[in-house]
């Protein structure tokens, strides 16, 4: 079966993706990753998201994706070593000493990060070669392209949601030349979505800003091509994403693989659209994958929809007997509003709130904390995991 | 240290003798030419400059798709690699098809980004691959600790409009497209300016194959000259959005000597803005 793949910016975001259906997840470590000043994992923390992923069957990939200097290197067969004895089922790299001294030093499995940009065969077998066991592929490629790539003797990861870089991944200074942070150290000051005049000459060519930005990506409409394909994972991109886009954007595609899986055929994609949009907040399209890559598919407006649903809360407990559910406040709510509760096994359902203590069972109106603790009798049965969004 | 430049008229080939080679390609499989040549032109060029000593590099300075393959592989069957010095490959997969047409010793790695430690550099040593360009975006300490441990040869774009962004799509089209502009997506006299950066002027340009966006000024290094002669193999005036006459001017400050009134004078005749690039200038690292 197909691996879905989710990312986790911390471990709370981890044990969410992993419940949630997700076959796998990557994390960036804090150190020879990008985002690493987004990451929570150290060593440490990475071995305890292992030991969980591994108590589900699931797995555990960490990047180590930077692109590096010579100064950057100390320190690196010992982290790789690290990442070894963690049990870490793979890491993804971009630079050839990063992998290099992995496959040297280490039994760990390397996946080639998008950074190299991959889109052909001839990268394939270059890598492979090379000693890599999966190749996370180029975000240029249309279902039609990646049908000519070869399956059988390499692994092909495939991105499916989340961000898409405007340049080949990789190739990019952008930030280097306009802020000093570098791109592939970690440092992507995401200049290609500032707002630019474009010139003929003197002259302005037009008073609308000139697009380098591109809508997110969002493959719904895709999945069942690329299961058709072959390929061995899809990826959902987003580390520094919010915990309820995490557990939304991999429970729909969990549901929509399922789907296809056991019936052959998806009966309604229109389902899968609008649950994301409850979690989504930027434009999306299917990015290069229909094989159109022309003004649809860039943000020139600078504008993104809003999620119609706010999260407001996890599922702590759900307590049977008395039909009270635990919850911990993660953003406002109160008495009357419209809520939709969803969980990983638990189908979207919709309740008005009529009733909410506090801890110590004190009538309350208003959750206005963060992370504060309520109790909600529900009029159905909850789940621990569960989340909370109100409609808007 | 050898120098190498494009030709953007080949009328004027002879006027640029004074290098020790050049760069060519056909728009087909390259990106960001000054001009285009055909398999012919090409295969006279070759005959014709390597008589006259010159080495010349093949350019296919493009991301592939493998629809586009058979068709590389033709046209490299048709040229005269047996006169070429070097082809420059951006992609790995055509570093791969050079190695399977046994022409692995011709490849020049241009990997942009990607050559910035010694390891990266020398990534394709093992192949017998004639050289690898260092990184734009690196210091001169960098790029002399990669020199320390080179394998083989070891090439610099000098002088010129550096590439910092490379893309699939037609980003110019797409805009004209968008807002129905009544503009030929092809020219080059574009540029992008920033909202908040209204003195820099980054020159963007679209071809079949992506857009292009540009540093806004030209790196130089006459001020560095001395030590990069001391570990550069191959050092490359590229003269895109230039001319001819240009490319003999600053060839000529390179070998002979920096002359401020020449510089001065190019700079207002071109309109243009010199740095040192990141010679001095390290980019950061974001760890935390």
């Amino acid at each position: 079966m197909i691996e879905l793949l989710a990312p986790a910016g911390d471990l709370e975001k981890l044990k969410y993706a992993l419940i949630y259906g997700a076959d796998a997840v990557f994390i960036g470590g804090n150190n020879f990753s990008l985002r690493a000043r987004a990451s929570n994992f150290n060593l440490e923390t990475i071995k305890e998201a292992v030991d969980f992923a591994h108590s589900l069957n699931k797995k555990v990939y960490v990047t180590t994706n930077i692109i590096p200097h010579q100064e950057d290197l100390e320190g690196l067969v010992e982290y790789l070593k690290g990442l070894e004895e963690a049990n870490v089922d793979a890491i993804i790299s971009a630079s050839p000493v990063i992998i290099k001294t992995a496959l040297d030093n280490t039994n760990l499995e390397v996946h080639l990060s998008t950074q190299q940009s991959a889109l052909n065969n001839g990268s394939l077998k270059f890598w492979k070669n090379y000693g890599v066991k999966r190749i996370v592929l180029g975000r240029e490629l249309s279902l039609d392209e990646i049908e000519l790539l070869p399956r059988d003797y390499i692994d092909l990861e495939v991105f499916i949601h989340g961000g898409m870089c405007m340049s080949f991944s990789g190739r990019c200074s952008l930030s280097n030349n306009l802020t000093l942070r570098d791109a592939n150290r970690g440092g992507c000051a995401h200049s290609c979505r500032w707002q630019y005049y474009l010139y003929d000459k003197e002259m302005k060519v037009s008073e609308e800003y000139f697009s380098m930005s591109s809508k997110d990506l969002m493959a719904i409409n895709e999945i069942p091509k690329l299961i058709d394909l072959g390929v061995a994972s899809l990826k959902i991109e987003g580390r520094m994403k919010s915990l309820h886009y995490v557990a939304t954007v991999v429970k729909t595609y969990r549901m929509l693989i399922d789907e296809y899986y056991k019936n052959n055929k998806i009966k309604d994609f229109k389902i899968y659209e609008d649950e994301i949009f409850k979690a989504e907040n930027r434009l999306t399209s299917s990015g290069y994958l229909d094989g159109d890559y022309g003004p649809s598919k860039q943000l020139y407006e600078f504008m993104g929809e809003r999620p119609n649903q706010a999260f407001i809360g996890l599922v702590e407990d759900y307590n049977k007997e008395t039909k009270v559910a635990t919850i911990e406040q993660r953003n406002y709510f109160k008495l009357g509003d419209t809520i939709e509760v969803f969980g990983p096994t638990l189908e979207n359902r919709t309740f008005v709130l009529d009733n909410m203590t506090d801890e110590d069972g004190n009538p309350i109106e208003v959750a206005r904390h963060a992370q504060q603790i309520v109790k909600i009798k529900t009029p159905f049965p909850l789940e621990k995991y569960g989340m909370l969004r109100k409609l808007l | 240290m050898k120098y190498l430049t494009y030709v953007h008229n080949l009328e004027n080939i002879n006027d640029l003798m004074n290098v020790d080679g050049f760069i060519i390609g056909n728009a087909t499989f390259s990106s960001r030419l000054t001009s285009s040549q055909n398999v012919d032109e090409i295969n006279d060029l070759i005959f014709r400059l390597t008589k006259e000593n010159k080495e010349i590099f093949l350019t296919l300075n493009k991301m592939y798709l493998d629809e586009e393959i058979d068709e590389l592989k033709f046209f490299l069957t048709n040229v005269n690699t047996n006169l070429l010095t070097g082809i420059l490959v951006t992609d790995l997969g055509v570093v791969q098809i050079l190695i399977d047409l046994g022409l692995e010793k011709l490849i020049v790695w241009q990997g942009e980004t990607l050559s910035t430690n010694p390891f990266d550099f020398n990534v394709l040593a093992n192949f017998n691959a004639y050289g690898s360009f260092v990184a734009k975006e690196i210091t001169l300490e960098d790029i002399k600790t990669i020199s320390q441990n080179k394998k083989y040869n070891l090439f610099i774009i000098g002088h010129g409009h550096l590439n910092m962004f490379y893309s699939r799509r037609h980003l110019i089209k797409n805009f004209k497209e968008e807002y129905n502009l009544n503009i030929d997506e092809h020219k080059t006299t574009f540029h992008l300016v920033e909202n908040k950066r209204d003195n820099h002027e980054f020159p963007v340009l679209e071809d079949n194959h992506g857009t292009y966006v540009f540093r806004s000024s030209v790196v130089n290094s006459f001020k560095y000259l001395d030590q990069l002669k001391e570990i550069v193999d191959y050092f490359i005036i590229d003269p895109l959005f230039k001319d001819d006459n240009y490319t003999k001017a600053i060839l000529s400050m390179y070998q002979n000597g920096f002359d401020d009134t020449i510089a001065e004078n190019l700079k207002t005749s071109y309109n243009e803005v010199w740095d040192d690039g990141f010679f001095e200038t390290k980019t950061v690292y974001i760890k935390e």
